[in-house]
């Protein structure tokens, strides 16, 4: 049986006058029905342009160069540009960073949430589209729905206006709900009761989450895995709760001592020293070398591949892994 | 800081009232009081190496310093915010967002302040660099005895910075506390609610203070207590009259009615 995605090896470029920039090589990750993976990473890590690639959206000097994204084993990277239409928006829906790349501001929500659905599928009637609509927000748990769908964008709250966007990612029953920090720009509270949102409806309708955040707590509080990203790479994945607790990668176990709450009490936070590299300037070998606490010399030489940590289920993509590995009695 | 008048109310500092001064009787607080803003790119005037955006709190305040004393200072200040001295000839695009946060700390710095208004000095940056900034504050102010008015919403941050810490909600503060005290045991109904909602690292949920309604506008404020519309001990008492902040018997200070009524 094949997963519902997997994302394997997967390239992404930017073409720029000055050449080909790689924004992320070696991605991988895959996910299962019903479950839910959150994407970690700090600024410029390469989670946007990954979730875009899943759903076909990469933008324009943006191109997946290399490597696969498969959707009930079905390579997407390489299908008709029609059943990538027939797949993205449907499904597998995005719920974007900014609200407002989803909603007109000139246009009802009733408008927009049944052109939307009209777009995918021109046999239903305008009765049905309507009452998929109120099914969809009711569903968010948006009161009164009859009302809500004559009112435009800037009438809701930003809570509101967020459940709705949940509501049209949904209203194609998509399999896959990929949320690109849906809540970053919210109130702690309003974030929480978003959070909770995305959790029920994952699990009643039994549908994957893709959910990118920076913030690793928001991280372990929703999803099962976890894929830590550093300078377009997945260095680190696992079950999330293995992962926050008890880290692999020298980069994960750096971010997670950096934050007050992984500090333990301590007065200092722990510091990575220098700062993130850019597209242009990626350092050979392992990308995190010049920040890394235990770089060795090969560390600069070679680029560790993701590699299953002995007697963990975790994966992590550096030397020490992969020496804990072969030292280790089941090594291969 | 001076930066808006006040529409009403008064602002003491050490005793003295500041609100009402003139530019000119206001001067000699303006050293004492420095401000870190939350936007590394928007607060350093992109025209202006980084020795000229230092020089000029500088000597404005001390006049009678010499080239060679100016430039001491600044590189003395420029080691401590754990920048290379060498670098004060360029300019602010040369340096990632938390470099130049560094360079405003260092502005700050410069004229020797007691009182930093840091206003989310670090929601701007990456996890990694959130930490040094962090730690550099927290350092400053053990060597030179600073004050810190700490401006943020990321609660776990809060609590591992701050002494004391007032919870605002909608323009006003609903409860005054030891950070200790206020995380151990919150007591004003939007203070529980908004730390039960924080996620955390180890996944456990917290028993979740469910709150219902939206947050209203500023524009639209609701009458009585502003936390009225969303509080689960709300009564006829919250929607008419505003709570005013109170003293507890634990020494806090609490804007609560059901808290003064002893409902809660
Ligand atoms: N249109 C583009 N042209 C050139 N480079 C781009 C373009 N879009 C993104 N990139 C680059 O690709 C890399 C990954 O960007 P991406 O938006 O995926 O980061 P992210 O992990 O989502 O970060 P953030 O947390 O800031 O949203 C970045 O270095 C970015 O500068
Ligand atoms: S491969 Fe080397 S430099 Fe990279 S994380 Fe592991 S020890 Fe550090
Ligand atoms: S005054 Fe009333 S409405 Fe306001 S917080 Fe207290 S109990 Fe709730
Ligand atoms: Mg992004």
């Amino acid at each position: 049986m094949s997963s519902l995605l997997e994302v394997k090896d997967l390239v992404i470029k930017f073409g720029l006058r000055t050449g080909d920039v790689t924004a992320t090589t070696g991605v991988n990750f895959t996910l299962e029905k019903g479950q839910r993976l959150g994407l970690v990473g700090e600024s410029g890590a390469g989670k946007s342009v990954t979730g875009f690639s899943i759903i076909g959206l990469i933008s324009k000097p943006g191109f997946v160069a290399d490597g696969h994204i498969l959707f009930h084993g079905e390579d997407l990277t390489n299908a008709s540009p029609s059943r990538i239409r027939e797949i993205r928006g449907n499904k597998i829906s995005m719920i974007f960073q900014d609200p407002m790349m989803t909603l007109n501001p000139v246009l009802t929500i009733g408008t927009q949430m049944t052109e939307t659905l009209l777009a995918h599928n021109p046999k239903m009637t305008k009765k049905q589209a309507m009452e998929k609509c109120l099914e969809k927000l009711q569903k968010v748990h948006i009161p009164s729905p009859e009302q809500r769908l004559k009112q435009y964008p800037h009438e809701f709250s930003g809570g509101m206006r967020q459940r709705i966007i949940i509501a049209i990612a949904l209203l194609t029953d998509p399999e896959i709900i990929i949320a690109d920090e849906p809540t970053t720009a919210l109130d702690v509270t309003i974030q929480a009761e978003i959070m909770d949102l995305i959790i029920e409806l994952c699990e009643t309708d039994d549908m994957g989450l893709i959910l990118i955040t920076h913030d690793l707590a928001v991280v372990a509080q929703v999803t099962e895995n976890i894929a830590v990203m550093y300078a377009g790479r997945v260095v680190e994945k696992g079950r999330t709760e293995d992962v926050v607790q008890n880290p692999q990668h020298p980069y994960t176990q750096g971010l997670i001592k950096a934050l007050p709450e992984g500090s333990k009490g301590s007065n200092r936070l722990n510091q990575i020293p220098g700062m993130i590299p850019t597209l242009t300037n990626i350092p050979t070998g392992c990308a995190f070398h010049p920040r890394c606490p235990h770089v060795m010399d090969v560390c600069t030489k070679y680029e560790p591949a993701l590699i299953k940590v002995q007697g963990m289920d975790t994966e992590s993509a550096c030397v020490l892994s992969s020496m804990r590995e072969t030292g280790g009695k089941d090594g291969k | 800081m001076g930066l808006y008048p006040p529409n009403g109310g008064e602002i003491y500092y050490k005793g003295e009232r500041i609100d009402n001064l003139s530019p000119k009787e206001m001067l000699p607080y303006r050293s004492k009081m420095q401000m870190v803003f939350q936007d590394p790119y928007a607060s350093l005037n992109p025209r202006k190496t980084i020795k000229q955006t230092l020089e000029e709190p500088l000597r404005y305040h001390n006049q009678s310093l010499s080239n060679a004393e100016v430039v001491e200072r600044i590189e003395e200040v420029m080691l401590q915010v754990g920048s290379d001295p060498k670098w004060i000839s360029r300019m602010p695009h040369e340096f990632s967002g938390g470099q130049r946060q560094r360079i405003s700390i260092a502005r700050a710095l410069v004229v020797a302040p007691e009182f930093i208004v840091a206003d989310e000095p670090i929601s701007a940056l990456d996890v990694s660099i959130q930490a040094q900034i962090l730690n550099l504050l927290m350092d400053a102010q053990e060597q030179r005895n600073l004050t810190y008015l700490f401006v943020a919403h990321d609660l776990s941050v809060v609590e591992h910075i701050s002494t004391n810490v007032a919870v605002m909600y909608l323009g006003t503060v609903c409860e005054l506390a030891e950070t200790s005290l206020l995380f151990g045991e919150p007591k004003h109904p939007y203070t529980r609610a908004l730390l039960s909602a924080i996620p955390r690292l180890d996944g456990q949920k917290v028993d979740r203070v469910r709150l219902t309604g939206e947050v209203p506008t500023p524009i639209h404020l609701p009458t009585g207590c502003v936390f009225h519309g969303r509080c689960p001990y709300v009564n006829k008492r919250c929607i008419e009259e505003i709570p005013e902040l109170m003293q507890h018997i634990d020494g806090r200070k609490i804007a609560c009615h059901a808290v003064e009524e002893d409902r809660i």
